[in-house]
């Protein structure tokens, strides 16, 4: 139930800084998707199903707040954090660098397959285009800014969770 | 001799010292009005007396300056506050005043045309990097509805793309699923408006088509979406291949879509069928 409260805690804080912080701070003109973010470090550090669906209820909001095409980020969001849960081993992420590689990877992964998605709905859609101009200098942007999020993420459990670890 | 000096020795110091005083008394005085002896003393003791004056000087003018400044810096702290009040004073009517002439722009554009227009704000923008979304204050509660045409005084911004309660989604021209019927205003060449996300783009136009940069396109009204005559922008490169069936001419919008932050949303007029069924 704590970490239900923490990782909507986090979501809401994630969906704040997308609303208010990328109308005012976009590094490169790009829009840092910290909903996004703070889902994939939450995923790397609890192995818990659930997850995944919270990544639905993200890409909704990202959705509602971006081009309208309801279920566009929640299918993608919910594809890639699956994927993520099941190669925590894989990354092992509980430093700053590999959290960083394992966002900046699923974060490619998530854009291409919202590209391939969008792709099916939206005419004249050059993917090529699009995944090396926004989604892989999105990527590195994601990766630039895991460790900050890590770190918070890691004081919200030791603020949350201390007890029942 | 001896003996005469030493039983008379006080009488005879006190004659002696009479006499050089009245030697000093009549001494002559010399062109800048001072006597030997003075000068004399006066280059010994110059160092002392000066060294001596210069650190009390030093001292006094410490203190007072001290002192002084404790006052000055006071003075200094509350004009730095009056400077920062002025400052925020100025920045505050610099502001109304870029604001007031931009809104009396737009207010006397809005007067002048005879659509029916909402005026709204831009609050927000697509959080994701690929769509051209801005966010408006209005929404259904003020009549708004989708399709409806959005612009601002320079020219055409886009159209509503969904609608809630208290906000609306704009499409902006810029965005990549953006279609706008449009023509060349001087020689009426038709074409299709495209958002490319980094500007706009003419394409399908007829490659026979006399076209020339700075040509001003403006939107056809075919398909009866967007009103006709709205500017869309200028031509400012034209693209064709030997083999292509048409032109394509890249945009100067006349928007810039990185500076918006009011527009106005067109109501259209009620059509036939509005009127019969109202």
């Amino acid at each position: 139930m704590r970490l239900i409260t923490l990782v909507l805690g986090f979501m809401l804080i994630g969906v704040w800084l997308n609303i208010v912080l990328n109308n005012y701070v976009q590094l490169g003109g790009l829009k840092v998707n910290w909903i996004l973010i703070f889902l994939f470090v939450l995923t790397f550090r609890h192995s818990t199903n659930l997850l995944p669906f919270f990544g639905i209820l993200a890409g909704l909001i990202c959705d509602a707040l971006s081009h309208g095409i309801m279920g566009l980020y929640a299918i993608s969001f919910f594809m890639t954090l699956l994927l993520a849960r099941l190669l925590i081993k894989l990354f092992y992420a509980n430093t700053f660098f590999t959290a960083s590689l394992a966002v900046f990877s699923m974060s490619l992964l998530e854009g291409w397959i919202s590209l391939l998605i969008m792709d099916m709905l939206e005419a004249d859609i050059d993917k090529t285009s699009l995944m090396l101009t926004i989604t892989l200098p999105l990527s590195v942007l994601h990766a630039l800014v895991t460790p900050l999020v890590l770190q918070s993420v890691i004081w919200g459990e030791n603020l949350f969770l201390r007890d029942i670890s | 001799m001896f003996k005469f000096i030493s039983t008379y020795r006080l009488q005879i110091s006190i004659i002696v010292t009479f006499l050089v005083l009245f030697l000093l008394l009549f001494q002559s005085h010399n062109e800048q009005g001072s006597s030997r002896i003075q000068m004399v003393i006066q280059t010994v003791t110059y160092p002392l007396q000066a060294s001596i004056h210069s650190v009390v000087s030093n001292i006094k003018n410490l203190w007072n300056s001290y002192i002084f400044l404790i006052e000055v810096n006071q003075e200094n702290k509350q004009l730095k506050q009056q400077l920062l009040d002025m400052e925020e004073k100025l920045n505050i009517h610099l502001e109304d005043s870029v604001q007031f002439r931009r809104l009396r722009d737009q207010m006397l554009f809005a007067r002048n045309n005879p659509l029916i227009k909402i005026y709204a704000e831009i609050i927000g923008e697509s959080s994701d990097n690929t769509h051209d979304i801005r966010f408006i204050n209005r929404g259904s509660n003020q009549k708004i509805k989708r399709n409806y045409i959005v612009i601002r005084k320079e020219g055409l911004v886009g159209r509503i793309f969904s609608v809630s309660p208290f906000q609306s989604s704009v499409q902006l021209m810029i965005d990549h699923r953006n279609r706008v019927p449009a023509l060349i205003q001087r020689s009426r060449v038709r074409g299709l408006i495209y958002g490319t996300h980094e500007g706009i783009e003419m394409r399908q136009i007829n490659q026979h088509a006399k076209i020339k940069i700075g040509d001003r396109v403006i939107s056809s009204g075919l398909g009866g979406l967007y009103p006709k005559g709205i500017l869309i922008g200028w031509v400012s490169e034209i693209r064709h291949q030997p083999h292509e069936l048409f032109k394509t001419a890249i945009l100067e919008s006349a928007v810039d879509f990185n500076r918006i932050e009011e527009v106005f949303v067109i109501i259209p007029e009620k059509s036939d069928s509005d009127l019969i069924v109202d």
